[in-house]
């Protein structure tokens, strides 16, 4: 094929290539919706709105006819349509990788950054996770045909990984000038450097958000425990997860990180004295109708001096509290 | 002792005055119970729990005399009297106190009776409360529409103040003895006193009035090993705080000069606030509550006389250097220790001639 024939027949499918962009785009942002529970979240969760951008046709037939000649460039070359997800965090790559995945088309991975740091474990360079989809068949979207194995590129990156591309793309993958070759390798340099410690971060990011989830869980843990535990003791159900509950666990964080569900459980086993008091309270009082109160008591008993410097709401709800286990307000309130 | 569910089921109140002026306003003693309403009684409750309980300053006292028509006798025989029987003691026990307030500067007030039920230590208990009240004076605010008035109250009781609160608290341990006709026996209960005179030093004459004069009961015989407890849970506590050697000594001369002091009680909860870092008070609080160290004790030095005596600084190069404990503290200062083995100190005076 021609130059002219390749670019009519580029041009032919422009308005399928744009299209399957946006359906991919769509279908994938669909999903994460439904994963994530609202719109909203789906907002927070990718750092860059995704657009859907069909190549260029003078930027195709460079790519077919100038840089590396193939056989069928209309099939060969996978990015005449993309779309980038940009993410917080690696595990975040994940996640749409598996949704990229399962999608209605069939995917093939091209690049895996995981596995390139592996082969290459001294080299550091771009790093992104390339899938290449194709339609499984023919099909209609929005009353245009799209042919069948129409490809569709899709990029996945940390928002770090971003900023390194955005760099290395602008210094060393299309230069505006070409510098001199010294100039050039002290750039290239720089940039291994800077993919390095974008990797470091990455992953400096990613224990950051393990160890709040590890708290969260074990704060959620916690509040369940209460929960089970009031159940029990009163015969009555509670829901573990309230606005007194949550803050308490955010008052509380320090003398909560020593606490397990275990202790919840002696604590509540040497109080015989707790069945009769909670349920003369419940009935009278909402704090007392809060499982947490289970929690509360044991953080009350164990740090009794220190509880009430840090309480979140009304001091009576508190001095009641201490009065029902026993333990004087004096001096400390 | 824990003790929680406290319920307050019987309640009279009488006038008490000064000894002084029974002749001339006699003081009133009511006939009836006295009805609280929830409100009433959480706050009675949470008053007793705050001067009895886990953490509080009252100390345990030893019925002196359990004898027939004794305070003891009475106030425990109130538990089983009618309501007949109960008001009828209650009013003698209020004369009494009225005839014992003499020394001081001891006010008029309320005198509060109360009978109930509480869980002290797992178990179900009665107990016996009584409350000398003194009358405090506020404003009372009452809003209506818009309008805000203040008016003046003289006669207020049982507000935040655990200076206008005096409390006997008689705890039945165990029940009374079915063949026994007479009266109840004094190691059925665990009596325990509040008075915030106690607290303060040099007052143990003015506090003494309500649980000697008023009640026949003197300081608990357990008061020297409590002492003794105590001052050996601190000492392990700082032995095994996370602080320097040299600190280890500071807190513990600061100890002995704690217990120096011319005070009636020691309360752990007190003890923490005013002599270890912060950082250590609620573990401190934690363990003295692990060992059943709960409430204030009385004050009695006879089994830790030898250790207060003098403080120490052994060295491991087995040199010890001893001083008078009130020496110590301000003519011994630790500089540091040396890399090579060595620990500098600086001593106050110069060195006298060997004998």
């Amino acid at each position: 094929m021609n130059e002219a024939e390749l670019r009519s027949a580029y041009e032919a499918r422009l308005p399928a290539l744009d299209a399957l962009g946006r359906w991919v785009t769509h279908t994938i942002i669909e999903t994460l919706e439904g994963q994530l529970g609202s719109q909203n979240a789906v907002t927070k969760f990718l750092q860059i709105p995704p657009k859907p951008r069909v190549k260029e046709t003078d930027s195709f037939l460079e790519k077919a006819l100038v840089r590396k000649r193939r056989s069928d460039p209309l099939s060969e070359i996978t990015d005449q349509v993309g779309v980038r997800f940009v993410v917080l965090l690696l595990e975040d790559i994940d996640r749409i990788g598996k949704i990229v995945e399962a999608g209605p088309w069939l995917a093939q991975k091209d690049r895996d950054f995981q596995q390139e740091r592996l082969d290459k474990a001294d080299y550091f360079a771009y790093q992104s996770d390339h899938f290449v989809i194709r339609t499984r068949s023919e099909l209609t979207l929005e009353g245009i045909v799209i042919p069948s194995a129409l490809p569709c590129e899709i990029q996945i990156r940390t928002i770090l990984q971003h900023a390194y591309a955005e760099m290395a793309h602008s210094s060393s993958y299309k230069p505006p000038v070409r510098l001199p070759e010294e100039d050039q390798k002290h750039i290239n340099r720089s940039l291994a450097k800077g993919s390095a410690l974008i990797e470091t971060t990455d992953d400096v990011f990613g224990e950051i958000k393990k160890r709040l989830r590890d708290y969260n869980e074990s704060i959620t843990a916690l509040l369940v425990r209460s929960s089970e535990i009031y159940r029990t003791i009163t015969g009555e159900s509670a829901n573990p997860s309230t606005a007194l509950g949550e803050l308490i666990a955010e008052a509380y964080r320090g003398m909560l990180k020593d606490v397990t569900p275990d202790n919840l459980n002696s604590w509540a086993a040497a109080r015989p004295g707790l069945k009769n008091s909670l349920l003369k309270k419940r009935a009278s009082s909402v704090f007392y109708r809060d499982s947490v109160v289970i929690l509360l008591g044991l953080l009350v008993t164990e740090n009794e001096t220190a509880v009430p410097k840090c309480w979140p709401a009304d001091s009576d709800y508190l001095e009641d509290l201490y009065s029902m286990l026993g333990i004087s307000t004096n001096g400390i309130f | 002792m824990n003790i929680t569910n406290l319920d307050p089921l019987r309640v009279i109140v009488h006038e008490v005055v000064r000894a002084s002026q029974i002749a001339e306003r006699p003081p009133v003693l009511s006939d009836d119970l006295v009805v609280l309403d929830g409100k009433s009684k959480a706050l009675v409750g949470r008053r007793l729990v705050d001067t009895v309980a886990s953490g509080s300053h009252c100390v345990d006292v030893t019925v002196d005399d359990g004898s027939a028509g004794s305070p003891f006798d009475r106030a425990t025989a109130m538990l089983d009297a009618d309501d007949d029987g109960f008001v009828a003691n209650s009013k003698y026990l209020a004369k009494l106190l009225s005839t014992v307030q003499t020394a001081g500067a001891i006010k008029s007030g309320s005198a509060m009776f109360i009978e109930g039920t509480c869980f002290a230590d797992g178990r179900d208990c009665r107990f016996l409360a009584i409350i000398k009240a003194d009358s405090d004076q506020a404003l009372l605010k009452r809003v209506s529409g818009e309008i805000i008035t203040l008016t003046y109250v003289n006669d207020m009781v049982l507000g935040d103040s655990q200076r206008l609160i005096k409390i006997a608290f008689f705890i039945e341990e165990s029940g009374p003895d079915s063949e026994s006709a007479g009266g109840r026996l004094p190691e059925d209960f665990s009596v325990k006193v509040f008075d915030h005179l106690m607290q303060s030093s040099g007052n143990g004459d003015a506090a003494a009035y309500f649980y000697g004069s008023f009640l026949k009961c003197k300081l608990s015989n357990n008061a020297a090993r409590q002492s003794k407890q105590f001052f050996e849970v601190v000492h392990s506590f700082i032995d095994k705080m996370p602080v320097s050697q040299a600190d280890r000594v500071a807190y513990k001369g600061d100890l002995i000069s704690y217990f120096c002091q011319n005070r009636e009680t020691i309360e752990p909860r007190t003890f923490a606030r005013e002599v270890l870092p912060e950082a250590h008070q609620v573990a401190f609080v934690k363990r003295c509550r692990d060992e059943g160290i709960g409430q204030a004790f009385s004050k009695e030095l006879d089994m830790i006389k030898g250790k207060l005596r003098r403080q120490s600084l052994k060295f491991s190069s087995n040199v010890t250097l001893y001083a008078p404990s009130d020496v110590f503290r301000d003519a011994v200062k630790i500089i540091g220790t040396s890399e090579d083995g060595w620990t500098e100190l600086k001593i106050r005076g110069s060195i006298e001639p060997m004998p």
